[in-house]
């Protein structure tokens, strides 16, 4: 009993410090740091105690370990419900290791609702339209992100056990943080056989000896032991079920592409979320932040599906190469072509199944950590010339950033270690919060650029009016009645996918009235000829869309009098109603 | 608390009486089926586990019978995938029945029995009115329009069926086939037929759009839900592979049961008489790869070439570190070119030697007629799914063989690779009847008589060869003629066996058509045998299935030779055996890499290996195979091990032996 006294006052006094280490998450959120899972937790639901008029909080479902996966809304209910506006979805940290994506999306939350009341464009982008923002989908990654040694690239992966080697034994050959500083780093041995040597005015940095020259280090790969003793290293941690590879679209089995899972939507993670978009149908743009890279990817994600109809390219074209001008640096590109092939990404199933327009947005460019002066800059070519390639120069840069920049958080010295194995050997190399992440100081920058090419693109989604532009009297009670359509934006009512695929049924266009029968209704093909295309059966009823910056142009023959209601109906778009009277 | 147990024991006795006792003289209904499987758990070596409830509230249920050990092999037998196909879910019940009674099979393997994968489905053949389909009751707006499954059939004639409905019309498509004006086929506008009817299931235009029965109750064909060679954008298959709760909780459990050694599907294929189907084209032409440019450079090859697979897998070997495991998978993952889309070679070979037992498996039960080829395996099926993906020995049993009816009108008719066989004498000397009835069997051009053919022969401007080639472009496809056979044979069948299998066309006065007619092949007829011929046909063909679990590997230690090398030093060798027919996995199980590789592990943790590993993996062998595997070790003093080899499926071992000096 003693004893289980002293535990509790134990626990206590851990939870107590633990708790200490976290800042206090208060509004406005600042974006100087990063937010672990509970912080990240903490900060969704400050927002949304501060504007709980504008918001609503989700609760997307549990992870694979059985964390909580919160999301946030941004809707202004008085303007309506958030299904009848459009609506735009951005997610982040489905990799576990790409954290900063969470932090662009809470600053999005932020930006707009903290502005709501000061800044007129953004009241009327929130007025007219809906957020759904998912800041952290693999919870369970950012947890062990930050709670357990890791290199920058490491933690990627859903929590669901897997064998990787395929030897019976499951997640048994981890690498392990032998030096206990929280990082996994890079392991290097004296050999005079090796294949590296360091530079001489930089010993922090090793290259690829030349044919002819004396070997210095042999590099062994990274921090660890060989856990299940059968000559390989690392091979089989924590997970993989890749969260970006277990969608339904264009799935390929793990033999193929590895992390997908045995089949779609093994993990709970994605299902969860899944569940949630399925009741958005009004969900017409997307964006899934990672990192990194500097890039703003547009599907198709393999080449054997084809290029998206040109009608939608023009769509991605306009927001991916204004998204390139907010963003300097940052490249807009196709994610097969320019990147690499990928079966069972989310974001494909989102425009394959939905017929939403997606990007991928891979946050952080490394050149960014620059350490240059303008006189430096201009005469790059020669000073690349002290380095045998260009990677070699940007290591060096990158060195000296962050010792002038970072007081040298981001690189640990090499420094001596008596392996099991490997006897004498060196640890060292880039540290966890590195590399993929910018330096906190830089975060505030990242997060504002890229949350405003999401704003553009939110600008951008459908708007649509109604105007009954011509009515005229045949015969005695036997009218035309002419509607359009306008859309003052640029990404239209329907993708082109959406309609040829048949993904769902089409915007709906129809008149209605108590005294009134609908002899014939159709599109208006060419207005100044008068051309027609008639619906034969219920012409009462018309399915329709209406393209980026145009219109759509029906037409109704109407027998009767009285009052009639013409309805616009868009799952994207919204519903639009207008009434007149037939005298 | 005595009554209690007496209780119990009663229950228990009464529960395996009925479990031994199902009657086959009719189909199980779903609420016969629960019973049945109720009562299972009554005894001991029998569970059912509910996989998944289905929208319409039914139980998606497996029935496991043998208790799982490790290494013990279990079969999954996957019946009535479908829905549509009661015959098989009857198949799955005769033989829990069958295992129930017979203690060595679950003593020896585990079963898995799923009795349907698509129960709302299959809960359609015991309404009325009858009406064949496959789907489930997931919402599906069909015709994209403002209502969903607001057009389905009804039966307009009250007969308890949905059939057909024929119209003539002067846009009409079909027409009769000459000899049975019953059965319709397609014309052929472009050899001068012209369409006589339109034909419609049958039912009312309910949402007058101007179709009929576009839009009906559901739903999601479940066997076809499944990730190989899944079909997107179909309004039947679901939006995405395991869309389903049906065809998501199967696949959960086959890849959580790792004991699973062998996949049967009781269904509408027949992967036993047939081997499975091949000769679909690669996604991408693996002779002729261009690289793009990242790549190229990282492999020192010019993006301007193409290169084969092999020439990459080469270059791809060549730039990587030693250590790493460069295989056709890796290089086709880096490349990003899809997965095998055709079973591999070494498969087949296994796959035409078992169907040649199956072959001599239906001459023993009298089965060995001419029949009704069984369907090709669907896109996106549980059988293309277990072979391609869970890379297990998969095979297919359909109940149903519809002897091919002898085409009757033309009985002398030469078929085209007879006619192609004769000399030109010989084919001239048919004389000028038959020749003129061959011309017009195979629908031969108007202008093509017989003193036509006789003068191009004579002028040597045509020959056998060319001639048969010109029928088989004018004569009805392959395709439509092996329909027609399909249904003439079924008529022929129905007559044989005294039921009714079509019911002649009626005239009914359709409230939107007019006058129209109502009739065609009874539903459910050429799947689902009438009550009376059930049980004889499951009884003969179900027992093919010991068949095929009698192949499955064996993995056993066949024998372990020590040799001492002086100074504490031996020579292990161990000579593991697969003493089955079947290899340890197939090949699709190394490509697809999900089966767990044989591991030879030694029961003294602390011995010291100088040579080989402490767990050493067999990634293969073949059936009757047998592999080497050595040691070298040091003991100071004489030592007992044991040596443990262990499969997930494939059963395991142990041997006992010694280290000690000469």
């Amino acid at each position: 009993m003693k004893r289980f006294k002293r535990i509790i006052i134990l626990y206590f006094i851990f939870s107590a410090l633990l708790f200490s280490q976290q800042k206090k998450i208060t509004i406005p959120l600042s974006f100087d740091y990063y937010y672990t899972y509970d912080m990240l937790v903490q900060a969704i639901k400050a927002l949304n105690a501060a504007y709980p008029k504008l918001t609503e909080l989700n609760y997307i479902g549990k992870s694979d370990e059985g964390r909580d996966i919160w999301g946030i809304t941004i809707n202004n209910p008085k303007t309506g419900k958030d299904i009848d506006k459009p609506g735009i979805y951005v997610d982040g940290n489905i990799h576990g290791n790409e954290i900063q994506a969470s932090e662009v999306c809470l600053y999005l939350a932020q930006y707009l609702l903290e502005n709501y009341d000061k800044n007129q464009e953004i009241k009327d982008l929130v007025d007219k339209k809906c957020f759904y923002i998912i800041p952290s989908i693999n919870v369970d990654g950012r947890f062990h992100f930050f709670n357990d040694p890791n290199t920058s690239s490491s933690n990627r992966s859903l929590r669901i056990p897997k064998d990787d080697d395929n030897d019976g034994l499951i997640d048994e050959d981890y690498p392990d943080d032998l030096d206990g500083d929280g990082n996994i780093c890079l392991m290097r041995k004296k050999d005079p056989f090796g294949k590296m040597k360091t530079l001489p005015d930089e010993p922090r940095l090793m290259v690829s000896i030349k044919t002819g020259e004396k070997g210095e280090w042999t590099l062994l790969g990274t921090e660890g032991i060989d856990n299940d003793e059968d000559g390989k290293y690392n091979e089989d941690s924590e997970g993989y079920v890749d969260g970006n590879r277990n969608w339904g679209y264009n799935w390929k089995p793990n033999y193929i592409q590895s992390g997908a899972g045995d089949y779609p939507f093994e993990s709970k993670t994605t299902t969860a979320v899944a569940e949630f978009i399925s009741k958005k149908p009004n969900i017409c743009v997307v964006w899934a932040f990672h990192n990194n890279g500097g890039m703003y990817l547009r599907g198709p994600s393999s080449k054997e599906q084809g290029e998206y109809p040109a009608d939608d390219i023009t769509v991605y074209n306009y927001l991916g190469e204004q998204a390139e001008r907010i963003t300097p640096g940052y490249r807009y590109m196709i994610s097969w072509k320019d990147l690499y092939t990928t079966y069972g990404d989310f974001l494909e199933w989102m425009c394959m199944t939905y017929g939403a327009y997606g990007f991928v947005g891979e946050l952080f460019i490394t050149e960014s950590e620059s350490f240059k002066s303008i006189k430096e800059s201009k005469k790059s070519p020669e000073s690349a010339q002290q380095d045998s390639d260009s990677r070699t120069s940007l290591q060096r840069e990158r060195l000296k950033f962050n010792d002038h920049l970072a007081q040298g958080e981001l690189f640990k010295d090499w420094k001596p270690f008596k392996h099991p194995v490997y006897g004498d050997i060196e640890i060292g190399g880039w540290v966890k919060m590195s590399s993929r992440l910018p330096a906190p100081f830089m975060l505030k920058d990242l997060v504002h650029r890229n949350a405003s090419s999401v704003i553009f693109s939110a600008k951008n989604t459908p708007e649509v009016e109604l105007e009954v532009f011509d009515v005229q009297s045949i015969s005695k009670d036997l009218y035309r009645v002419r509607v359009r359509l306008i859309n003052s934006k640029a990404i239209p009512t329907m993708s082109k996918y959406a309609i040829l695929k048949k993904l769902y049924p089409m915007d709906m266009l129809s008149i209605k009235g108590e005294k009134i029968k609908v002899v014939a209704g159709g599109k208006i093909q060419n207005l100044f000829n008068n051309e027609v295309t008639y619906k034969e059966y219920k012409p009462e009823i018309q399915f329709t869309y209406v393209p980026g910056f145009s219109k759509a142009e029906h037409e109704f023959i109407v027998s009767g009098k009285g009052k009639i209601v013409i309805t616009y109906n868009s799952r994207w778009a919204g519903k639009i109603e207008k009434e007149f009277e037939l005298k | 608390m005595k009554y209690l147990k007496s209780f119990y024991l009663i229950f228990f006795i009464i529960g395996f009486a009925f479990s031994q006792k199902i009657n086959f003289s009719h189909y199980h209904s779903i609420s016969d089926i629960e019973k049945i499987l109720n009562n299972l758990s009554n005894s001991k070596i029998a569970k059912r586990i509910i996989l998944t409830k289905t929208l319409k509230g039914n139980n998606l249920s497996l029935v496991q019978i043998g208790n799982s050990e490790k290494g013990k092999p279990a079969i999954l037998v996957a019946a009535n995938m479908e829905g549509d196909l009661p015959l098989a879910t009857e198949a799955s019940l005769y033989l829990i029945n069958h295992i129930l009674n017979d203690k060595k099979m679950s003593d020896d393997y585990v079963w898995y029995i799923i009795p349907c994968g698509n129960p709302d489905a299959f809960q359609r053949y015991f309404e009325k009115p009858l009406h064949e389909s496959n789907l489930n009751f997931h919402e599906n707006n069909d015709d994209l329009d403002e209502n969903i499954d607001e057009d389905g059939c009804e039966d307009l004639n009250g007969d308890g069926f949905i059939t057909q409905m024929r119209v003539k019309d002067p846009l009409g498509e079909w027409i009769p086939i000459e000899g049975d004006s019953r059965i319709l086929r397609r014309a052929k506008p472009e050899r001068g037929e012209k369409g006589i009817y339109k034909l419609y299931s049958e039912g009312i235009d309910n949402d007058n759009d101007g179709l009929y029965n576009e839009d009906p109750k559901g739903g999601v064909s479940v066997g076809c839900n499944f990730p190989q060679f899944f079909r997107y954008f179909t309004s039947t298959d679901g939006k995405w592979p395991g869309s389903e709760s049906e065809s998501k909780s199967i696949m959960k459990f086959v890849n959580e049961n790792k004991n699973i050694a062998i996949v049967i599907v009781f269904g509408s294929t027949n992967i036993c008489l047939n081997k499975m189907y091949g000769g679909r084209k690669e996604e991408v032409n693996t002779s002729r790869i261009i690289l793009n440019r990242r790549m190229a450079a990282f492999l020192n090859a010019d993006p301007s070439q193409s290169y084969s697979l092999e020439e990459i897998i080469e270059m791809v070997k060549n730039s990587s570190p030693p250590d790493m495991d460069v295989n056709e998978n890796t290089v086709r993952e880096m490349l990003g070119i899809g997965s095998f889309v055709n079973p591999l070679s070494e498969d087949v070979k296994i796959y035409e030697e078992i169907s040649q037992k199956y072959k001599n498996f239906l001459k023993t039960i009298n089965l060995d007629f001419k029949r009704i080829e069984p369907e090709k395996e669907k896109d996106g099926s549980f059988e293309v799914y277990s072979y391609y993906q869970l890379g297990l020995p998969t095979f297919s049993l359909d109940f149903f063989p519809i002897p091919e009816a002898a085409d009757v009108k033309n009985e002398d008719m030469l078929s085209l690779s007879q006619i192609e066989k004769l000399s030109k004498d010989e084919f001239l000397s048919l004389g000028k009847e038959k020749i003129e009835k061959i011309l017009k069997n195979y629908n031969a051009p108007p202008n093509i008589n017989y003193d036509k053919i006789v003068e191009l022969f004579k002028s040597e401007k045509m020959d056998v060869k060319k001639f048969s080639d010109l029928l088989k472009k004018t004569a009805i496809t392959v395709e439509q003629d092996s329909e027609l056979q399909k249904m003439n044979s079924m008529i022929a069948y129905g007559k044989k066996n005294g039921f009714e299998t079509f019911i002649d066309w009626k005239t009914y006065k359709h409230p939107q058509l007019g006058e129209v007619e109502i009739g065609g092949f009874k539903p459910y007829v050429f799947t689902t045998p009438p009550d009376s011929l059930m049980e004889r046909l499951i009884k003969l063909q179900v027992p093919f299935v010991n068949e095929l679990v009698s192949l499955l590997p064996k993995i056993k230690i066949n024998r372990v030779e020590v040799k001492s090398k002086g100074n504490g030093i031996y020579e292990i060798k161990a000579f593991i055996e697969n003493e089955g027919y079947l290899p340890y996995p197939m090949a699709n199980g190394i490509r697809t890499n999900k089966i767990k590789p044989i591991i030879l592990t030694f029961n003294n943790k602390d011995i010291k290996i100088i040579d080989g590993k402490k767990r050493t993996l067999i990634k293969k062998i073949n059936g009757k195979g047998i592999e080497l595997v050595k040691w070298m070790v040091y003991s100071d003093k004489p030592l007992k091990l044991k040596l443990l080899a262990e499969t997930d499926s494939a059963l395991n071992d142990s041997y006992d032996f010694e280290l000690r000096g000469e």
